[in-house]
């Protein structure tokens, strides 16, 4: 579960920007606020960056105070992940790698089925990398998936394969956050509003 | 840790010019070794041993290769880079540091390591115990691990890659200096270059558990 309490950031002054916010566990909440804000706030949760005051309690406990905690409960799947010079295969064991009970096999699901796993990360284009990385995502094993525009690359072909993704994610009960998804997509159960 | 670990080490032992700076000190010295002949004609340094006269140029060139080895086997990473790969694995931070420093101490160890053959070479023309070649190389490991905690923990401060060197260079400078005229020996030397080193590598540890962009506008 998500709970952000009167979270707020951005220099001192000008401080409209407040979150306050609770997504229970296994829901799937869109985030709706602009590109950048959007980003702020999966930044803030995920570990990325340190709010200015407030409070974010994951699954109860305050990790406010403790980014490299928010980092290891979270995974921050991102149009721009870090394209490394492994195999597909390599990097989604690396997306679990430092996370307690995380199994790459967990990434192995139909919409990715007819991926080559051998092929080099760094070679993809933007749009395979931007799928690999949600497959990473489920590979990771993180209770709290934060998913900033996932459709933002890519044709239809690989927004379906991103959306199978998705859904898995949500049978699998992971609790999401996404930016960039219309507010009524059937894939979201509520919305936030966030920033000014 | 092993999958972090082997991802570094196949960055750090990438770029092909590190091979040819690892065989620098090798080079160095087997060329002092060739050229010594019958010692006829070649200036001897106080009352040095050949050997000892071999691994002061050895070091002399080492000085000057191990901060460079160290720095080229750690990738540049930058701090935003750093974050989002501690995101991306859900590794501590402290841990992907760690990893990448036992990489580049691979590196620089090999770099110290293939000069050895020509050291016990040069000790055995000398006529010295052979074991004190493994003790000089353990105070050389000992200092290469200085320089890669030194690379470590200049590369978020010195943007320059040219002055993080020349830095570097110093700091191992002082660094075996200390070493050598304080140290009554070898393992001594090894000691206060691996504690020094020990003690700096904690310190990045701690801070980057605890790194975070500090406002939102600095977000990777």
């Amino acid at each position: 579960m998500i709970d952000t309490r009167a979270l707020t950031w951005g220099p001192a002054g000008v401080a409209a920007n407040q979150l306050t916010a609770i997504v229970t566990q296994g829901a799937c909440a869109a985030v709706s606020a602009t590109h950048a804000t959007g980003l702020a706030v999966l930044a803030l949760i995920g570990g990325l960056a340190n709010p200015s005051s407030g409070q974010i309690l994951l699954d109860g406990h305050d990790v406010t105070a403790d980014p490299a905690a928010r980092r290891r409960e979270t995974f921050c799947a991102h149009p721009n992940l870090p394209a490394l010079p492994v195999t597909v295969r390599e990097y989604l064991e690396l997306a679990s790698a430092g996370r307690r009970g995380s199994d790459a096999q967990r990434a192995a699901t139909p919409a990715i089925a007819d991926l080559d796993l051998t092929r080099r990360v760094d070679a993809l284009d933007e749009a395979a990398r931007q799928t690999i990385g949600l497959a990473a995502a489920l590979a990771s094993g993180a209770a709290i998936l934060l998913l900033h525009t996932p459709f933002a690359t890519g044709g239809a072909d690989d927004h379906a394969r991103r959306r199978a993704l998705i859904t898995e994610a949500r049978h699998r009960g992971h609790t999401l956050l996404i930016t960039g998804v219309n507010a009524r997509d059937p894939l979201v159960d509520l919305t936030i509003e966030a920033g000014r | 840790m092993r999958r972090l670990l082997r991802l570094a080490l196949d960055t750090a032992l990438a770029p092909p010019a590190l091979l040819w700076a690892g065989t620098l000190p090798a080079a160095a010295m087997a060329v002092f070794v060739a050229s010594w002949g019958d010692g006829a004609g070649i200036p001897t340094w106080h009352a040095w041993s050949f050997y000892e006269q071999a691994r002061a140029i050895e070091g002399g060139v080492l000085l000057l290769v191990l901060p460079w080895v160290a720095q080229r086997a750690l990738p540049a990473q930058s701090r935003a880079d750093h974050l989002w790969l501690a995101a991306f694995t859900g590794a501590r931070p402290s841990w992907l540091l760690l990893s990448r420093g036992g990489a580049a101490c691979a590196a620089a160890a090999l770099t110290v390591l293939t000069a050895t053959p020509v050291a016990l070479l040069a000790q055995r023309m000398s006529g010295g115990p052979l074991t004190r070649v493994m003790f000089d190389d353990t105070a050389w490991l000992g200092l290469a691990g200085a320089s890669v905690v030194t690379a470590l923990w200049l590369e978020r401060r010195i943007c320059s890659p040219v002055a993080a060197w020349i830095t570097n260079v110093a700091v191992l400078g002082v660094l075996a200096g200390s070493a050598w005229r304080v140290a009554p020996s070898a393992q001594a030397a090894a000691l206060i270059g691996g504690l020094a080193a020990a003690g700096l590598l904690a310190l990045e540890m701690r801070r980057a558990d605890r790194d975070a962009a500090p406002a939102v506008g600095d977000v990777p």
